[in-house]
């Protein structure tokens, strides 16, 4: 300090020193805030080299200074100090400076305060840094949130795992989750990744070999997503001291790739496609792709054609024109502009194309032309799709032709036919359909409701009934009902459809015919009138026959037999002389004349029985009573036969029918059950009623001779029919019987066996 | 017995069978005549003669409509013992009927010769007989 006298005037001229030279920014001001010294720094850093500011207040140097930092300054004066880290100044020429500042009062020997010393600092370009960094760490940020890519940290001491908040969204976790390496690992969709991951780890923690790979990874929530991972290291002197990296999400990335590949593979398919021609041209028209597909379509190579021909080559000028034209005036519309150029329209044109082959056969083809336009709507060429359409319109053309026919054919069958969609309940009919239903006006909508409200009251729960069945066996079996047309016909339709359903079996359509079989339901109705008339007139034609057969039969041997023994007689009479002989022969004609009288006498009642109407005597009969009557009248035969007759007619009591014929046939059956008793056996006469299938039966059981059914039931019932050496057999009894029975619409039956007993089964 | 021609009567018609013996016998032709009132009598008669065909007609008349066993059961039965029977028999059916289907079913006997309407008649009878005689001779 001795070559620094303490001396007050060296003193502050080494202050004043100190301060002009000092290497920051400093200000000395005296109370009035008037400049005592300033160091050179200050004057640079404020741009103040030029200005002597030396003895001039500090707000006229800086007028930009607000009342705040006045007041400030004042506070300072009396002893505060006031310290600034950062604060924007802004200058008075516009620019912002960022500066610091420690303002503080200085105290002069008598310690009061003599002034204010002011240091500060710019730090302008510090603090665009700064905020330059703020701004690249918030693009940083935003990126990773739309890249989806998060940020992670292992600590090397502790091995924890840190996450940015990207890393727990990817992961479909919350905040809370703590990640560790073996639960990331398990993370992991595919096993042997997991062991590769655990390397690479190991890799980047010991060796610091970085890491960039791909995962699947399956979240916690389930959700599949890709991942990509990246790992760095920082090493100090060999050693790995930080350990750091980022994971994106490329789900996303992926997926759209996949998609992008299966459109590609598509795409390929569709161009590498035999059956779809390919043509692309470039922007001058060229053809610069030709598929197998148009290869074989047109005959051409794809050598022949690419890079060397252009379209017209296979189009045919009037079409080219045309299409030209079209869409000129699609797009330009009526404008009168003459730079329009058709190519950079915006085509998409579907329609259907000659195309002349190489060997100049044309074939029809439909063909798709897209315009392949640039960003700036300039045409770079064209794609055309074209396919073969000869099969197709020759199909078409039979189809037309088959429909045609169809057509022709529902008309003359009088069929309609008719599809139904029952889900969203719209139908059609075709046009016969609507002449069927007498309809000649604009088709209409077609629904369920339309048909049935024609289907005639009495028919209608019928057919709905058709059609649920239909629904649930997926058969629509053949329907007939009636229809009020809407002219107001009544007709009769057969209907016939096929169900079609879906996998599920749930009806999807119901497609069928609709004929209108009014006249044939007439004629089969009358037909089966006639047939029912004639039926009935056979029966009684047959019955007649029968009848007719009876009497021939009768006639032939009942009544000839009696008549050829007269003429025997006769013929003997004549000749014989002998007059003893002769009143022999007298005494056979009487017996002949006899017998033919009884016969003749028979054969009256069995035609009365015939001819007459038996229905016309009809009274209400007990056969009780009937019973005890033929017991009186065969009450002689009955006792000296020891006859034992039991009757039962507890089932059927009282029936209605003619009186005499009933008697009859009761004296008739029992009378020959008594005649034709066995000698064996005491004669057992059962008779008893019954019912069954509306009809009243009546049985007469016996244990007489029987008869041998083989040889005489085909004439049991026949006139002067006798099967027993009896002396009584006339073979009239049962004739009449059976006469009667059928006169009255009944039958009669025998069962009867030799020597056990006959039974007759009259079924009334 | 050689010229004698036996002859038998199959009929229930006691008349019938008068008339047929009285016209047979005012032929005066070489017969013997037996006779039976329905089919199974004439069959018994056959069967219990087996042995001894000698007794067995020559001709028969048979009636078509009788009881107990009809003509055409005879001719059932008669064809069963036909083949034990030695002897040549002729048989003619006879009936007063005129009914066709009696005609055809006897036409299709074979062992039925001829079927006759009643009354057969002096004349025709006569001529069958005398016919019959005939051929036995040769």
């Amino acid at each position: 300090m001795s070559q620094y006298p303490n001396n007050p005037e060296y003193l502050e001229k080494y202050h004043q020193i100190f301060i002009e030279q000092a290497p920051t920014a400093i200000a000395m001001l005296d109370k009035n805030m008037i400049y005592l010294a300033v160091s050179k720094c200050w004057l640079k850093d404020y741009k103040l080299e030029e200005q002597n500011v030396i003895g001039q207040c500090h707000y006229d140097v800086f007028p930009e200074i607000g009342d705040d930092w006045k007041k400030d300054h004042q506070n300072c004066l009396k002893g505060e100090i006031n310290v600034c880290e950062e604060a924007p100044f802004k200058r008075a020429d516009g620019s912002l400076q960022w500066i610091y500042w420690d303002v503080r009062p200085w105290y002069n020997t008598e310690g009061e305060v003599g002034g204010l010393l002011m240091h500060t600092g710019d730090i302008t370009e510090q603090k665009e840094r700064e905020l330059e960094k703020k701004r690249f760490e918030t693009i940083v940020s935003d990126c990773s949130e739309i890249a989806r890519i998060g940020t992670w940290e292992i600590n090397t001491h502790t091995n924890q795992i840190l996450w940015s908040d990207m890393l727990y969204e990817i992961h479909d976790v919350s905040k809370d989750f703590n990640p560790s390496l073996e639960i990331l690992l398990e993370l992991i969709e595919e096993e042997q990744k997991r062991d590769f991951l655990e390397k690479c780890m190991l890799d980047l923690l010991e060796k610091g070999i970085e890491m960039n790979e791909e995962f699947k990874i399956r979240t916690p929530k389930g959700n599949l997503k890709f991942i990509k991972a990246i790992g760095k290291a920082e090493y100090v002197e060999g050693l790995v001291t930080k350990v750091f990296g980022i994971v994106q999400d490329i789900t996303a990335i992926k997926e759209s790739e996949r998609k992008l590949s299966k459109a590609n593979k598509e795409l390929e398919a569709i161009f590498n496609s035999k059956s779809i021609a390919v043509i692309t041209t470039d922007k001058d028209g060229v053809i610069n792709r030709f598929n197998s597909g148009a290869e074989k379509l047109l005959g051409y190579s794809a050598k022949e054609m690419i890079g060397l021909k252009k379209p017209n080559t296979y189009l045919l000028q009037d079409e080219l024109d045309k299409f030209r034209d079209e869409i000129t005036l699609k797009f330009k519309g009526n404008t009168l502009d003459n730079d329009f150029n058709y190519r950079n329209a915006d085509i998409n044109d579907t329609r259907q194309w000659q195309f002349k082959k190489k060997n100049g056969e044309k074939i029809p083809v439909l063909a798709t032309i897209t315009a392949i336009n640039n960003s700036n709507s300039e045409n770079e060429g064209f794609i055309s799709v074209a396919t073969n359409i000869t099969k197709i319109k020759s199909i078409k053309d039979e189809l037309r032709t088959k429909n045609d026919l169809l057509n022709l054919a529902e008309r003359i069958s009088l069929i309609g036919h008719w599809k139904w969609d029952p889900i969203n309940d719209i139908g059609s009919w075709s046009d016969n359909l609507y002449s069927i239903f007498d309809y000649d006006k604009e088709p209409i909508k077609i629904t369920f409701k339309l048909y049935f409200d024609m289907i005639l009251d009495e028919d209608k729960e019928m057919v709905l009934k058709h059609f649920e069945n239909a629904n649930e066996t997926k058969i629509f079996q053949k329907l007939t009902h009636r229809v009020k047309t809407f002219s107001g016909n009544i007709k009769t339709i057969d209907i016939l459809a096929k169900v079609f359903c879906n996998e599920k079996g749930e009806l999807l359509e119901m497609i069928g015919t609709c004929q209108d079989v009014t006249e044939a339901k007439e004629a089969e109705r009358k037909l089966i009138a006639a047939k029912e008339d004639l039926e009935i007139f056979t029966q009684k034609l047959s019955f007649q026959n029968q009848q007719l057969a009876d009497f021939t039969h009768i006639t032939s041997h009942n009544l000839r037999a009696p008549v050829a023994n007269l003429n025997s007689l006769l013929e003997i009479y004549e000749y014989i002389e002998d007059e003893e002989e002769k009143k022999e022969i007298f005494g056979k004609f009487s017996n002949v004349i006899d017998h033919l009288t009884t016969t003749l006498n028979t054969l009256v009642e069995a035609l009365k029985t015939k001819v007459g109407d038996a229905s016309e005597n009809l009274t209400e009969i007990d056969l009780n009573s009937v019973h005890t009557r033929t017991i009186q009248i065969l009450g002689g035969e009955i006792l000296k036969n020891n006859v034992n007759i039991k009757a039962d007619f507890s089932v059927v009591s009282n029936i209605i029918y003619n009186q005499i014929y009933i008697e009859s046939i009761f004296l008739n059956l029992i009378g020959n059950a008594i005649k034709y008793k066995s000698q064996d056996r005491v004669p057992e006469i059962s008779i008893t009623s019954d019912y069954a299938k509306g009809k009243t039966i009546l049985k007469f059981q016996d244990n007489g001779l029987g008869i041998d059914m083989k040889k005489h039931g085909h004439k049991l019932f026949g006139l002067n029919k006798v099967f027993h050496r009896h002396p009584d057999a006339k073979g009239v009894g049962l004739f009449l019987t059976k006469t009667q029975v059928e006169a009255m619409g009944g039958t009669i039956t025998a069962n009867s066996e030799v020597n056990v007993g006959t039974t007759f089964t009259i079924i009334l | 017995m050689n010229n004698v021609l036996k002859t038998c009567i199959v009929d229930d018609d006691l008349i019938y069978r008068y008339t047929m013996v009285k016209t047979l016998k005012s032929t005066k032709l070489p017969m013997e005549i037996m006779a039976f009132s329905d089919g199974e009598e004439a069959i018994d008669f056959m069967l219990d003669n087996l042995d001894q065909d000698s007794v067995f007609p020559d001709v028969i008349f048979l009636d078509i409509d009788m009881p107990v066993m009809d003509g055409f059961q005879f001719m059932e039965e008669y064809v069963k013992i036909k083949p034990r029977v030695g002897k040549k028999i002729t048989i003619y059916m006879v009936s007063s009927s005129l009914d066709p289907i009696d005609i055809e079913r006897a036409k299709n006997i074979s062992a039925i010769s001829d079927y006759i309407v009643k009354p057969i008649g002096l004349g025709r009878l006569k001529a069958i007989i005398e016919e019959l005689l005939e051929e036995r001779k040769n």
